[in-house]
């Protein structure tokens, strides 16, 4: 059973009276055909309503313009409004009223009559304007949908409004009931009230509801979002939530949380730089939204503990005492003047200048003659913490200034490394073997040093890792090597040398005295008073069983004869030992150096050169052999082409002066020479070994041995002149080693003999030659000997026999 | 929220109940409609429709209104038959307030003629 569609009866005719009261309403349209609630709390309008209530219960309904306004007048209001009767009527406890209006029609104010007890007006009906047409029709159902699809867009409006809307199929009912119903501003509603014509208000209607359903749609989208957005955080909590609790149950309790809360606590504990601070706090607050099973997780942390660990504001106060710093250099090395004075004048100079960035200190010198152990010593003066890296053979840049961060297991470079070890932002940094870095494809690790050592670039040292500037401007660089030859030039050219030279025997019988018995006695956990070791007993060791610049084999010999001793004593053997030349020579075995160039040089044709070396001095065979031939040179034993050069200018300079040399000058034309330097596996430079050449040529020839006591060194030239070399006092401690004599120089080497030790000095008798001439004269020195014939080689008994 | 009745003229709807009744078969409508005249009420049958109108006429007093829930004026109800009724043996009544109207049920559809159902006064 249902309601009929179209009623049956016209609309019953209501007769509106021209004179009403009006009540004015605030922030509300009431249109005709449609029921209203209103609240009535004023006293002139509940006025109004008992009046009109015990009449005729019409009365006209005007918007107020002002919405602000508390009792608007007739200017307030708007003039076209809706006649309407009170339908029904309750007055509630407070005093207030509550009415139930029903619109009937459009009036409009043609008069104002009274304002007291409440606003009167003389009105007349505006009737709508409708002509019948397709366009009417079409606006109509396109309202209908519109509002239609609202409906169930919008939660305040009920779904009944759906039937309502379908059967009203009168345009301006239709108009009214969606004016009516929807929640839009009131200016709207007043001009869609007063349009009369229908046609008009259909259309406008139509806009406001595309409008409405735009903004509804949009509404319901943002809603729809924030929805599924909410529900992904709640996925995302639950799922979190779980796991931990299952971490908890597996004994791990949120250990990522409690990880960045330390690492947080750490930072804020420390001192850094305002960009380092900043660099960490990002890294850390990404290492927060990072689950702890990301692989860039471990990639943060391990970066955020480096710059935790880095000192960035850790230093030691500096002591630059000099008499103190003279006091603990002293201590700890034996003689080396020149080197301590030069380190108390650099110390000093940074006291008066209160900065210790000068140029960066480089020891040159042979091995074990205490190039680090002087880098230990100046940090232990400072007060300095004290750091040493090894360059040796470093031939990657990114072994100075690391990986960059995206490379799996990327580590800063050595150098902030080693600062990280020091704790300290101004250690004294020994950088070791500085001439044996390499360079390839991968980059050239020199450059990267360039930028660690000037101090022009240092003060923001940008490690690759980090990729945060790093002070290193308070670093006291210090860098040893065994030549400067391979240091590359601009390295070379930051650096302040300080040459250290190999020690004397008389300097080495000295440390070992004062530093290595007692240190090799402590470390064998011996007592002086228990273990003696004799004077001559180091002196046997150093002269026979090693040689060298240092005393790195010295100190190892020592500690061989200790061991033995701690050995003898540990078993109960002994109580005491005593280690005199015998005692040494047994434990030691068989002397390692010895006569070896009395045993070379009793043949002639044999020389002994002396070269210097990175590792100090050495003496150098020449050897001369000659067999049948056409007066050719050969030469043989990796020597370079100076060398080669320098061979053929002795022998050339030979050949030439044969017969004031007293030589058989056909001999050259039968013969070949072919001098060989050992050992042959060692390559050989420099022209230095020009006399010793000529002498083993004049030698061979003549038969005449060189004497066994005599070393020589110097350039020969074509017209027979001794030109200077250098590392004379290298080569002069190596022919005191090798047990010499006789030492024939250049003569322009005189002031260097200066340089050498007072007690070399004494032990070595010099020749100062300007001329080869001199140095045969003093090298074939025509003892009995030399005439001497003896059994030798096929080579010189074939010459003989020709 | 304002009430919105479809073609709204100035007239109320009573509440009707419908029910049909065997031996013989009737269809009987109740309209709960107290206070009304029964002399100025209209009931209209066309064929399966039934119009119902009249007047519950407002008291005129003269006085302050506390509460005003009664709807007075011009009533009207239509109703949609659920099947054919004869015009011709049909009946109406009033009384306590209830106003009755008993359709028999016809066997063929009636004339499509607008009929009118006098009312009977009783108590």
């Amino acid at each position: 059973m249902t309601e009929l569609e179209t009623p049956l009866l016209e609309p019953s005719d209501v007769q509106i009276p021209q004179v009403l009261p009006i009540l004015p309403l605030r922030e509300t349209v009431v249109f005709p055909e449609s029921m209203t609630p209103l609240a009535i709390g004023q006293e002139r309008s509940i006025k109004l309503v008992d009046d009109v209530v015990a009449a005729d219960r019409m009365l006209a309904l005007l918007t107020s313009r002002d919405h602000e306004k508390e009792t608007p007048g007739f200017e307030d209001l708007y003039t076209v409004g809706t006649a309407a009767v009170i339908h029904k009527m309750i007055r509630v406890p407070d005093g207030t009223l509550r009415v139930l209006v029903q619109g009937i029609r459009r009036i409009h104010l043609e008069e104002t009559l009274d304002t007291d007890p409440y606003l009167l007006g003389r009105f007349v009906e505006v009737p709508d304007v409708l002509e019948e047409s397709r366009e009417v029709e079409a606006l109509t159902r396109n309202v209908q949908n519109l509002f239609a699809r609202i409906i169930g867009l919008v939660p305040y409006l009920p779904e009944e409004l759906q039937l309502a809307a379908a059967n009203v199929d009168d345009p301006s009912a239709l108009c009214h009931l969606v004016a009516s119903t929807l929640r839009i501003k009131t200016d709207e509603k007043q001009r869609l009230l007063e349009t009369a014509n229908v046609e008009e208000r259909l259309r406008d209607v139509s806009r406001i509801l595309n409008r409405e359903l735009e903004v509804f749609e949009l509404g319901s989208k943002i809603q729809t979002q924030v929805q599924s957005e909410i529900e992904k955080g709640q996925r995302e909590f639950f799922l979190r939530q779980q796991l931990k609790a299952i971490q908890d149950e597996l004994g791990e309790s949120d250990p990522e949380r409690a990880e960045v809360e330390e690492l947080r606590e750490r930072l804020g504990a420390l001192e850094l730089p305002e960009d380092v601070r900043k660099a960490a706090e990002r890294e850390l607050a990404r290492l927060e939204r990072l689950p702890a099973a990301a692989a860039e997780h471990g990639v943060i942390r391990t970066y955020l503990e480096w710059i935790l660990t880095l000192p960035w504001s850790e230093a030691t106060a500096d002591n630059l005492d000099l008499d103190h710093a003279r006091e603990i250099l002293d201590a700890d090395h034996y003689d080396l003047e020149k080197v301590k004075e030069r380190i108390v004048e650099y110390l000093a100079v940074s006291k008066l200048k209160n900065d210790l960035s000068g140029p960066v200190l480089c020891f040159v010198g042979p091995p074990g003659v205490g190039k680090t152990s002087l880098g230990q010593s100046i940090a232990r003066a400072l007060g300095r913490k004290f750091v040493r890296i090894s360059v040796g053979g470093v031939r990657d840049e990114s072994e100075i200034r690391g990986h960059r961060r995206t490379y799996i297991g990327a580590l800063p470079g050595t150098i902030l490394r080693a600062l990280r070890d020091a704790e300290s932002r101004n250690p004294v940094f020994l950088i070791d073997e500085i001439d044996k870095m390499g360079s390839d494809f991968r980059g050239d690790p020199a450059s990267a040093m360039l930028e660690v050592l000037d101090p022009e670039q240092h003060s923001g040292f940008r490690d690759h890792y980090l990729d945060l500037p790093f002070d290193l401007s308070k670093v006291l660089f210090i860098c040893t090597a065994n030549t400067t030859d391979t240091i590359p030039a601009p390295l070379l050219d930051r650096m302040d040398l300080i040459q250290l030279s190999g020690y004397t025997e008389d300097e080495k019988f000295g440390i070992a005295r004062k530093y290595l018995v007692p240190k090799q006695l402590r470390e064998h956990g011996l007592t002086p008073s228990r273990t003696t070791i004799l004077d001559r007993a180091v002196r046997l060791v150093i002269r026979e069983y090693t040689r060298e610049a240092g005393v790195r084999n010295l100190e190892r010999r020592l500690a061989e004869l200790f061991r033995k001793a701690a050995t003898q004593i540990a078993r109960g053997e002994v109580d005491k030992v005593r280690i005199d030349e015998a005692r040494a020579r047994e434990w030691l075995g068989p002397r390692r150096f010895s006569g070896e160039v009395r045993k070379r040089t009793t043949e002639p044709g044999v020389a002994t050169g002396l070269a210097w070396t990175p590792v100090g001095g050495e003496i150098l065979f020449i050897e001369a052999g000659a067999y049948d031939g056409r007066g050719r040179l050969r030469l043989t034993g990796q020597l370079s082409e100076v060398m080669q050069e320098s061979a053929q200018t002795a022998f050339s300079w030979v050949r030439a002066n044969a017969v004031a040399l007293g030589l058989d000058p056909g001999w050259f034309g039968a013969h070949d020479v072919h001098i060989h330097v050992p050992a042959g596996a060692v390559p050989k430079d420099g022209p230095s070994a020009g006399v010793a050449m000529a002498t083993a040529i004049v030698s061979l020839v003549t038969e005449r041995p060189v004497a066994a006591d005599v070393g020589m060194t110097g350039e020969v030239t074509l017209t027979g002149q001794v030109l200077p070399i250098g590392g004379v006092r290298e080569k002069v401690l190596a022919a005191e080693r090798a047990g010499l004599k006789r030492v024939i120089l250049p003569r322009e080497n005189e002031p260097d003999l200066e340089e050498l030790p007072e007690d070399t000095r004494k032990k070595l008798e010099f020749v100062l030659a300007d001329e080869v001439s001199e140095v045969l004269e003093a090298a074939l020195d025509g003892k009995a000997r030399a005439r001497l014939r003896r059994p030798t080689g096929i080579e010189r008994r074939a010459a003989r026999g020709r | 929220m304002p009430r919105f009745a479809a073609g709204m003229r100035l007239t109320h709807r009573p509440q009707i109940d419908v029910f049909r009744t065997e031996d013989p078969p009737a269809l009987t409508l109740v309209v709960e409609i107290p206070g009304a005249n029964p002399d100025a009420m209209t009931i209209v049958l066309d064929g399966r429709r039934l119009l119902i109108a009249g007047e519950r006429e407002r008291p005129r007093v003269e006085g302050r209104w506390y509460r005003s829930e009664i709807e007075y004026g011009p009533f009207e109800r239509e109703v949609s038959l659920p099947f054919d009724v004869s015009v011709e043996e049909a009946s109406a009544s009033y009384r306590r307030g209830l106003l009755r109207i008993v359709l028999p049920v016809a066997d063929s559809p009636p004339a499509p003629v607008r009929v009118s159902i006098e009312v009977l006064r009783t108590g």
